[in-house]
């Protein structure tokens, strides 16, 4: 929902250049994030801190992850979009813009601070889009 | 009142750029739609739980 909300918001400001991206980035909360990263080697609640730090980690990286994704996919879709070169222009500036900024957070913080779970999300993520795509690979031999 | 050639471009080019900016907002409303869309489209894939 955070992605949608982000959404709304840039869609409240259309007349400014999009920018949910920086908004986005204040919803997650690097102070939590280090402060379980600290309180994981403590013996009692370390165990705790361990699974909200992962649970935390994952959810920022399924955020991020996400907004770059969405953001490729509508720029490719956009082309059919029957608008001036120029103003094309424009508006895909500001989402690449946005979308940079994402992957240097997703490279330069999660990802470099937390390898191990970034990878487990992207196994993750990789095997949802095999079994989508064997999903849809059955219905379309269904149908014909 | 008189209007000069230069004032007259001037204004020419403050109504371009007017109606451009107005056609940048139009495309930017359109990108942002579908871009919600996208995201439902995630939430209702279970793509993702933001």
């Amino acid at each position: 929902m955070i992605l949608i909300e982000a959404t709304n918001w840039d869609l409240d400001c259309e007349s400014e250049e999009m920018n949910s991206w920086e908004w986005i980035k204040a919803q997650i909360s690097q102070s939590y994030i280090k402060f379980l990263f600290m309180l994981r080697g403590y013996s009692l609640i370390g165990r705790y801190a361990r699974n909200y730090l992962f649970n935390y980690v994952a959810y920022s990286y399924d955020i991020v992850s996400s907004y770059i994704e969405a953001h490729e996919k509508i720029r490719a879709k956009a082309e059919n979009f029957s608008a001036q070169e120029e103003v094309m222009k424009k508006v895909f500036e500001e989402s690449i813009s946005n979308q940079k900024r994402a992957e240097e957070f997703l490279e330069n913080f999660l990802n470099a601070s937390f390898p191990e779970i970034s990878i487990e999300i992207k196994t993750k993520k990789a095997a949802f889009n095999v079994v989508e795509f064997s999903r849809s690979t059955q219905l379309l031999t269904q149908t014909f | 009142m008189k209007v000069g050639p230069q004032m007259q471009t001037q204004s020419q080019r403050d109504v371009l750029r007017s109606e451009q900016s107005e056609t940048v907002i139009e495309m930017r409303s359109k990108f942002l739609t579908a871009l919600k869309t996208q995201f439902w489209e995630f939430l209702e894939k279970n793509n993702t739980s933001a």
